[in-house]
C-alpha cells in the first residue's frame, strides 16, 4: 500500500534496546536506521534525505542529549515536520515539558508500554499525516 | 384628716377629762330624779292636807334649791373644762400641723399614702399615691381587689403572702418590692411598707406607704451590669493574658527563627532559635536592621518583590534568600514576613524563618536521583519486556503452546517488577535514609585484595597490571568493614573500568600517624579539570567516561566521601585526563566512630 519503505531514525544508545526497537520496525515495513549519538543522528537525516519518523530516546552516548538533537530538528527548515517519538526511561518531568514544548509528537516510558504498542501509534500517525 | 397617722405603732397618749365634770355629770341626774320624786309625791300628798295652801310654795322652794344646788355644781367645774379645751384646741391644731408637714414630708420623699381597712376590704389610696400611679391627685378608696389586680401577676403571690403573714402577726412589719401597674399599663418597681393595727389577734387596718423605686432599680439594674461588665472584662483580660503569656513562650521556644521588626524594619524581638540561626545574641540584633544578614548570593529583585507584597498587607514568602551569620556563613532560608495591622496601619513585622540549605541540597539530589534511577532500573525491563512481548507476537515465528505460556510468564514476571521498580521509586522520593557505622577490628589489607579477587576477571580482560603496597603496621583496624569494603570496591572498580587495557592500578594502605592511609592510583582516562569539584556530587558522572560507557550510577564517591567523612576522615584526589587518577583517604587510627541510624550501607 505504500510506495516506499518508511524510513524511521531511531536514537538509541542501549544496545539491547536498539536491536529490538529495529527488529520491532523491520517486522513492520519500516526501514530503520539506528545511532547511538546525536551527532550521528543529525549526519543520518542529511545524509538519508526523507526520514518519515523519529525514535528518540533522552540518555544517548556521546555529548548531547535528546533535548539537544530536538532543538537542532525542530530548527531545521526541512526536518521541523518530521514527527518525533521520544521513547525514555527518564521521569523527569521538567524534561517531559520540555519535549512537548519544543513539539514532539509524543513521549513514552519505555517500561510502562509494548513495543508493539508504540510502534502502532507510529503508523496511525504517519496514516493521519499522508490522509 | 385622722387618716394620717405619723406614728401607726404603740398608744397614743389620750387626755383625761377632768373628775369634777364626771361627778357633776352623774350627780345631776340623781339630783333632778330624787327631786322630781319628791315634788311628785308633795303634789300627790298635799291637796288632801292641811299644808295645801303651801303647796306652790314647796314647789317653787324645792326647784329653786335645786337649781341653786345644780348652778353651784356646774360653776365648780366650769374652769377645768374650759382648760380642757382650750388644750384640745391647741392639740388639735398641733396634730394637723403635723399631719401637713408628714403629707409634705412624703410628698417630698415621693411616697404615697395607703390604709387598708381589714374588715371592709377596703382600700385607701392617697391622692399622691394615685399621681404616682399616673392617675390624677385624688385620693381614692376602693375594694381591695383594685390593689390586688395592679400588682405584676408575677409578684402577686409574694405581696399578697407578706400582708397575709404581717396580718396574722407572724412579721412584724410588712416591707414588700414588687411591679405595679400604672393607669397607662406600664409596670414600675415600688418598695412597699406599712404595719397592722390590731383589735386582739383581728387585724382593723393597715397602714403604710409605697415609694416608686424604678429609677433606683434602673441604676440598680445599670451598675449590677456594669459591674458583671467589669468583671467579665477582668476575667477576659486575665485570660488575655495567659494567651499572652502562651503564645510569647510557644514562640520563645519555637525552633523555628522568628523576628519582629517595627514598621521602620528595626528588630525589636528575636527568638532563641533566630540567634542560634544567625549567630548574633540578641541585644546584638535588636535595634538594629535585618539587613544584617543579607548576603551577596541572595537575588536582588527578590527584595523589590518581599517589599511590594509587605507593604501592600500581603505575607511574603520565598525559599531563595540567602542569609549571612555572623561567622560569615552563608544559609539558604525558607523566609516568611507578614505585616501585622491594627486599624489599618501596619504595626510591625513578623518573620519565620529556618535554614533550609541542607533541604535543598537534598531535595536537588532526589530530583537527579530519582531521575537517573528511572533510567538505570527501567532500562533492563524494557529490554525483557519487549523481547518477550516480540517472541510471543509471530514475527520470528509460532510459539509451541509450552513456550508461550513460559514466555507469556516472563512477560508478567517482568511486569511486576516495573511495578515494583516505580514503587520503590516512589519509596526512594520520599524516604532520605541515614546509614549506620559498626566498627570491629578488621584487617584493611585482606578486604582490599578480596575486591581485588572479585575484579580478577576485568582485570584480566583488560590485561592490567595491579601493584599492592601494603605497610605491615596497618595490621587491623577498627572499621566498618561494609563500609570500608565499599571505598576500596569503588576506588577499585572505578580505576579497572576507566582505565585502557594494558593499564595499570596501584592500590597503597600505610601508616600516617595519627591516620592510616589509603591510595588507589591509576594511568587511566583522568578526571576533566573543569569537573574535579563535581567529583564527590551525587550522581555525577564525568563527561569522558560518560560517553564511553553507559553504566555506571554517579553514587559512587558521593558514597565513599560520605563514609569518610562520617569516619572523621579526609578524601581528597589529583587527576589529569588521559592520565590518570589519584584517589588519596585518611582515616584516624582511633577507628571509625559508632553511629546508630536506621539502615546500614551494602
Amino acid at each position: 500500500m505504500q510506495e516506499h519503505t518508511r524510513k524511521i531514525l531511531v536514537l538509541e544508545d542501549e544496545r539491547q534496546l536498539a536491536k529490538a526497537v529495529r527488529e520491532a520496525f523491520g517486522e513492520r515495513g519500516f526501514e530503520p536506521i539506528v545511532v547511538s549519538t546525536v551527532d550521528d543522528g543529525i549526519k543520518q537525516l542529511e545524509n538519508l534525505g526523507k526520514v518519515d519518523v523519529i525514535w528518540l530516546d533522552h540518555y544517548l552516548l556521546g555529548s548531547g542529549n535528546g533535548l539537544d538533537f530536538v532543538v537542532q530538528v525542530k530548527n531545521h527548515p526541512e526536518w521541523k515536520n518530521i514527527p518525533i517519538f521520544v521513547v525514555s526511561n527518564t521521569a523527569s518531568t521538567t524534561n517531559v515539558r520540555s519535549y512537548l514544548q519544543l513539539g514532539v509528537s509524543n513521549y513514552y516510558t519505555k517500561s510502562d508500554f509494548d513495543i508493539n504498542q508504540i510502534v502502532n501509534d507510529i503508523e496511525y500517525a504517519l496514516e493521519q499525516k499522508t490522509a | 384628716m385622722d387618716d394620717i397617722r405619723t406614728g401607726t405603732r404603740g398608744e397614743r397618749p389620750v387626755e383625761r377629762l377632768p373628775s369634777g365634770g364626771t361627778i357633776v355629770l352623774v350627780l345631776v341626774p340623781f339630783i333632778l330624779i330624787t327631786v322630781g320624786a319628791f315634788l311628785t309625791w308633795i303634789v300627790w300628798q298635799f291637796p288632801g292636807t292641811d299644808y295645801a295652801e303651801y303647796l306652790p310654795w314647796a314647789i317653787a322652794g324645792l326647784s329653786f334649791l335645786t337649781a341653786l344646788t345644780i348652778l353651784g355644781m356646774l360653776i365648780s367645774v366650769l374652769p377645768p373644762y374650759f382648760a380642757f379645751a382650750k388644750d384640745a384646741r391647741r392639740k388639735i391644731a398641733r396634730a394637723l400641723a403635723q399631719a401637713s408637714e408628714a403629707e409634705l414630708a412624703l410628698r417630698g420623699s415621693g411616697a404615697g399614702y395607703w390604709d387598708y381597712r381589714v374588715p371592709q376590704g377596703e382600700i385607701f389610696f392617697s391622692g399622691h399615691l394615685m399621681a404616682m400611679l399616673g392617675y390624677g391627685d385624688r385620693d381614692l378608696t376602693e375594694k381591695i381587689t383594685f390593689w390586688w389586680e395592679s400588682v405584676h401577676p408575677d409578684d402577686l403571690e409574694g405581696v399578697k403572702r407578706t400582708m397575709e403573714y404581717h396580718l396574722a402577726k407572724r412579721t412584724p412589719e410588712y416591707a414588700v418590692e414588687y411591679r405595679i401597674k400604672k393607669q397607662n399599663g406600664e409596670y414600675i418597681w415600688v418598695e412597699d411598707r406599712g404595719s397592722a393595727m390590731f383589735d386582739g389577734s383581728t387585724a382593723l387596718r393597715c397602714a403604710g406607704i409605697m415609694r416608686d423605686t424604678s429609677n433606683e432599680k434602673r441604676v440598680q439594674e445599670v451598675l449590677q451590669s456594669r459591674t458583671s461588665e467589669l468583671e467579665d472584662a477582668r476575667i477576659k483580660i486575665e485570660a488575655e493574658i495567659q494567651n499572652v503569656k502562651k503564645f510569647q513562650k510557644a514562640v520563645d521556644s519555637s525552633t523555628e527563627a522568628v523576628a519582629i521588626t517595627k514598621p521602620d524594619a528595626t528588630l525589636i524581638y528575636v527568638n532563641e532559635a533566630w540567634t542560634k540561626l544567625n549567630g548574633y545574641r540578641a541585644e546584638e540584633a535588636l535595634g538594629r536592621n535585618p539587613k544584617l544578614l543579607k548576603s551577596d548570593k541572595t537575588k536582588p529583585e527578590i527584595f523589590g518583590e518581599m517589599w511590594e507584597k509587605i507593604t501592600a498587607g500581603y505575607t511574603f514568602r520565598t525559599e531563595d534568600l540567602f542569609n549571612r551569620r555572623k561567622d560569615g556563613s552563608v544559609y539558604q532560608a525558607e523566609f516568611s514576613l507578614f505585616p501585622i495591622s491594627d486599624n489599618n496601619q501596619i504595626i510591625f513585622y513578623v518573620n519565620v524563618s529556618q535554614d533550609i540549605t541542607q533541604r535543598k541540597e537534598v531535595d536537588r539530589a532526589k530530583t537527579e536521583f530519582v531521575s537517573l534511577a528511572s533510567h538505570q532500573l527501567r532500562t533492563p525491563l524494557s529490554a525483557i519486556r519487549w523481547y518477550s512481548e516480540m517472541l510471543l507476537s509471530k514475527y520470528v515465528g509460532e510459539l509451541n503452546e509450552k513456550q508461550k505460556q513460559y514466555v507469556k510468564e516472563i512477560y508478567a514476571g517482568n511486569l511486576r517488577m516495573v511495578d515494583l521498580v516505580n514503587a520503590l521509586l516512589n519509596v526512594s522520593r520520599i524516604d532520605l535514609g541515614t546509614f549506620a557505622i559498626e566498627p570491629e577490628p578488621v584487617n584493611p589489607m585482606e578486604i582490599s585484595d578480596s575486591v581485588l579477587m572479585e575484579l580478577t576477571p576485568q582485570i584480566t580482560e583488560k590485561q592490567q597490571t595491579v601493584t599492592r603496597i601494603y605497610d605491615p603496621a596497618v595490621g587491623t583496624y577498627l572499621a566498618d568493614p561494609k563500609l570500608l569494603r565499599i571505598i576500596f570496591q569503588n576506588f577499585l572498580s572505578n580505576s579497572v573500568k576507566y582505565t585502557q587495557e594494558g593499564g595499570h592500578v596501584e592500590v597503597e594502605v600505610s601508616k600516617r600517624d595519627p591516620d592510616i592511609y589509603i591510595r588507589v592510583s591509576d594511568n587511566g582516562y583522568g578526571i576533566p579539570a573543569s569537573q574535579h569539584d563535581k567529583i564527590f556530587e551525587k550522581l555525577f558522572r564525568a563527561d569522558n567516561v560518560r560517553q564511553k560507557d553507559t553504566e555506571g550510577t554517579g553514587l559512587g564517591m558521593y558514597i565513599v566521601k560520605a563514609i569518610v567523612e562520617a569516619s572523621g576522615g579526609r578524601i581528597w584526589f589529583d587527576s589529569e585526563e588521559n592520565n590518570g587518577t589519584t584517589f588519596h583517604v585518611l582515616l584516624p587510627l582511633t577507628g571509625m566512630p559508632k553511629k546508630t541510624g536506621q539502615k546500614g550501607l551494602s
